[in-house]
């Protein structure tokens, strides 16, 4: 049963019970006083004719007088009026007629007789069983020269009082139905509201357990239920504010292990996957299903199980390097911390391949520096210690000893310098102005410069630049790429070839060309070509005075000014340099560049 | 009087080389790439290998790898001529088995004294006849044959010597200066975990018997008989 049924019952059935105890008590109340007024008529009524009829002066005896009077008497006062002998025998009664006056049985028993003839008066309400109705009976004694010697009985149907009575039963039950209908509609309405307000409350506070936190009970007034709802909005309230600012944390941390660079591992208590960020996923090239499964079955390095063997038992931080190679080799600084309360494994990913790749070239530079510079050093200290310990003595060793010690100077010298190139530029100290230069200008100077060793060799040199055509550069910059790149053509160049130095604009930029017609360069070589030191022929390239730098020198030339430089060549037809740089407006002279 | 190869690339350098070590009365011949070098150990049979580590086509540490795998070379000492940034390059040199060092730039001298030193410490290796027995292990020095509890072990010169010196010196503790001076024959200039290395690689090739070889902390080693619960 629910709370609107148990209230509407409660409701209803008080309200039917207290209107229906008031008209009993009404009812019970009405019928007390009518009888009494009744009673209190009749007997009037019954000393006046028992008044008259001992002032009659008929004969005891004279029994048809006693009965003519007695009728008169009954007529006019419209009641029964009965004359009884102390006997009980009834001598006459206005209802009775003569002849079944004898029939009628003794009333001395009669309750009103007896209260008569005892204390003076009596009276009495019961159904008459003479005229079949209820009668209310007064009794007053009836006496002769101050002896008692009957009575007389006044009585009266009681159909005025009951028909009182029924007239208000009908009332008080007309007005007991309506106040049910009343109460009922009352009731079911009361028990309506009360029931909706808690149905209200009750659904709010279900939508609320179910997460909803925005909704409240908007329950007005000052009674408990609206007490209720106020609490339960208060409620929402602080929990969707403690949720608010729990969500907030959430989606800070979420976003910090979303966006780092390094990768994140969490492992729960069973050493099972709990989180992997995307970083990690990135870096370990990870497949989707990963939470729940151990973390052996997704990394696989035995320095790995190592890692999590050794974090067991400790909280300190333990790192180590691990070195994967699955598509490429990556270089993996771990971190792993246990979280002491959760038992929670923390390990951070950090990809140290490139510091390790920028580390192994500085190291390989520095290996390589300390090689270039220490054998000709090594050279020129051993010719001279020989030539000091008795070389100098045989005249024609010692002049190729010290022509010897002459090269190897020059090369140490050399490789000084285009260290000092290099260092400068990669230290940005040099900065490289972007003005206009006329190339033609410029490849003339390069060309003038290394002209002497060409001419020596037979190769001829060819320049084919427009005379306007402007680069946006650095003038020594440029000099100096050109002087590099035209000096290796002639170096490596067999004797008797030919040079070509060309410059067109093309896309906006200007490009140079410088194209020899030598053996050219394998396929292998050319992706390295540019790095510091790398040789095509060692050997060779020593011999020749190299320093292994000067590609290296152009290729940061050109970078720091914005342009690019390539290279292609095959075994057998020769190489083609080729120098991109940004091309000055035509029309801005170089006076207007300076403004 | 003895057979040199030169391996050289720089062609002033093997020149230098070749001039001062005819001069002092040896046979030398120049190798300018590691393949070559290989080639020439097998023809011209030196009884030194003067190695620079740094080569064109293979490493130099390759090219000893080769000679001390060969049963014919293996008793070719080297000496390995490298750049002093490279350390690590030396170690392992040694480990690979490398009789001596000369740091690049060297003096002429210097390389020729230790160029006699090693020479004259393998004749001297292979004058001593006298067969040391000591924990299990037995050193027969003219036939260059050790045995540990009755098992050949394949020993570099190197650690051949070291457990020689160990074997010789049985019960006294022979610190890592003493070792490296009268092992290697140089001065302590190389580290001295130089030494604990070649202890260590000796003590896996020894196998059980390798328990006699005992560490001194923080001062050396020493040879104990009967450490290993072998008397004889």
């Amino acid at each position: 049963m629910g709370i609107r049924a148990k209230l509407f019952l409660v409701l209803f059935s008080l309200i039917v019970v207290s209107v229906g105890a008031v008209s009993i008590y009404i009812s019970v109340l009405l019928n007390q006083r009518l009888t009494d007024q009744v009673r209190e008529d009749l007997r009037v009524k019954g000393e006046l004719i028992r008044d008259r009829l001992e002032r009659e002066g008929i004969a005891p005896n004279d029994d048809a007088s006693w009965i003519k009077v007695v009728d008169q008497l009954g007529m006019r006062s419209h009641a029964r009026v009965s004359l009884i002998r102390r006997d009980g025998k009834v001598l006459a009664d206005s209802e009775v007629s003569a002849d079944k006056l004898a029939s009628l049985e003794n009333h001395s028993t009669r309750p009103e007789i007896v209260d008569a003839l005892e204390r003076g008066s009596g009276s009495s309400i019961r159904y008459s069983t003479t005229l079949s109705r209820r009668m209310v009976y007064v009794a007053l004694p009836f006496r002769r020269d101050g002896q008692v010697v009957g009575t007389v009985r006044v009585a009266e149907p009681l159909a005025a009082v009951e028909e009182t009575l029924a007239d208000a039963h009908r009332a008080l039950l007309s007005s007991v139905l309506l106040a049910a209908l009343i109460a009922a509609a009352v009731s079911i309405l009361a028990a309506d509201r009360v029931s909706a307000v808690v149905r209200s409350l009750t659904e709010s506070a279900a939508k609320m357990a179910a997460g909803d936190l925005e909704i409240r009970t908007r329950a007005e007034g000052s009674d408990e239920l609206a007490e209720l709802g106020r609490a339960l909005d208060l409620l929402a309230i602080n929990l969707s504010a403690a949720m608010g600012a729990l969500r907030k944390e959430r989606d800070l941390l979420g976003g910090i292990v979303s966006a780092m660079h390094e990768g994140l591992l969490v492992l729960d208590g069973d050493g099972r996957i709990a989180m992997v960020n995307p970083a990690l996923r990135k870096m370990l090239l990870l497949g989707p299903e990963l939470v729940g499964k151990y973390p052996l079955e997704v990394i696989r390095h035995p320095d790995f199980a190592a890692l999590l063997e050794q974090c067991k038992g400790s909280s300190e931080p333990v790192p180590i390097e691990i070195e994967l190679v699955a598509l490429k080799p990556t270089y993996l600084l771990l971190h792993a911390v246990r979280i002491a309360e959760t038992g929670r494994l923390l390990v951070v990913f950090v990809d140290v391949t490139e510091i390790r790749r920028l580390e192994r070239i500085r190291t390989d530079f520095v290996a390589n520096v300390s090689h270039e510079l220490r054998t000709p050093i090594t050279a020129i200290r051993g010719y001279a210690e020989t030539l000091r310990a008795g070389a100098l003595s045989d005249p024609e060793v010692a002049a190729s000893m010290v022509e010897i010690i002459f090269r190897q100077s020059e090369r140490l010298s050399r490789l000084v310098e285009d260290l000092l190139e290099l260092s400068r530029l990669e230290g940005s100290e040099l900065k490289l102005s972007a003005q206009p230069v006329l190339l033609l200008e410029l490849a003339n100077r390069a060309v003038d410069a290394v002209r002497p060793r060409a001419e020596s060799k037979g190769i001829h040199l060819q320049i084919r630049i427009p005379d306007y055509l402007r680069a946006l550069a650095d003038e020594r910059a440029v000099e100096q790429v050109l002087l590099n790149l035209l000096d290796n053509a002639v170096k490596y160049m067999p004797s008797g070839g030919e040079v070509k130095i060309t410059a067109a604009a093309r896309d906006g930029r200007c490009e140079i060309e410088v194209r020899d017609d030598g053996s050219g360069i394998e396929a292998k070589h050319l992706s390295r070509l540019f790095e510091r030191f790398y040789r095509v022929d060692k050997g060779r390239s020593r011999d020749m005075g190299g320093t292994g730098l000067g590609l290296a020198i152009v290729k940061h030339l050109v970078a720091g000014m914005k342009g690019e430089v390539k290279v292609v060549s095959a075994p057998g037809k020769g190489s083609t340099f080729t120098v991109i740089l940004p091309r000055a407006e035509s029309e801005i002279s170089p006076l207007a560049a300076h403004i | 009087m003895s057979r040199i190869l030169i391996v050289e690339d720089e062609q002033d350098l093997a020149g230098l080389l070749h001039y001062n070590l005819k001069l002092a009365g040896h046979e030398a011949e120049i190798a300018r790439t590691g393949a070559s070098a290989i080639v020439q150990v097998g023809s011209f049979k030196p009884n030194l290998v003067l190695l620079d580590l740094m080569l064109p086509d293979i490493s130099g540490l390759e090219v000893i790898r080769m000679i001390r795998s060969s049963p014919q070379q293996r008793r070719t000492a080297v000496v390995m001529v490298t750049a002093k940034g490279a350390e690590s390059d030396r170690v392992h040199g040694f480990e690979l088995g490398a009789d001596d060092y000369v740091v690049k730039p060297f003096s002429v001298r210097e390389l020729l004294l230790r160029v006699e030193a090693v020479l004259r410490r393998m004749v001297e290796d292979a004058g001593t006849d006298t067969i040391l027995t000591g924990g299990g292990i037995r050193i027969d020095p003219s036939r260059h044959e050790v045995t540990a509890d009755g098992d050949s072990v394949i020993l570099t010169p190197l650690e051949f010597r070291l457990l020689k010196t160990l074997l010789e010196r049985p019960g006294r503790i022979q610190t890592r200066e003493t070792l490296l001076s009268d092992v290697w024959g140089i001065d302590a200039e190389i580290e001295t975990r130089t030494v604990d290395t070649h202890i260590k690689r000796l003590r896996q090739k020894l196998g059980p018997s390798g328990e006699s070889i005992e560490t001194i902390r923080g001062i050396g080693y020493r040879f104990m008989e009967g450490k290993s619960g072998v008397e004889q």
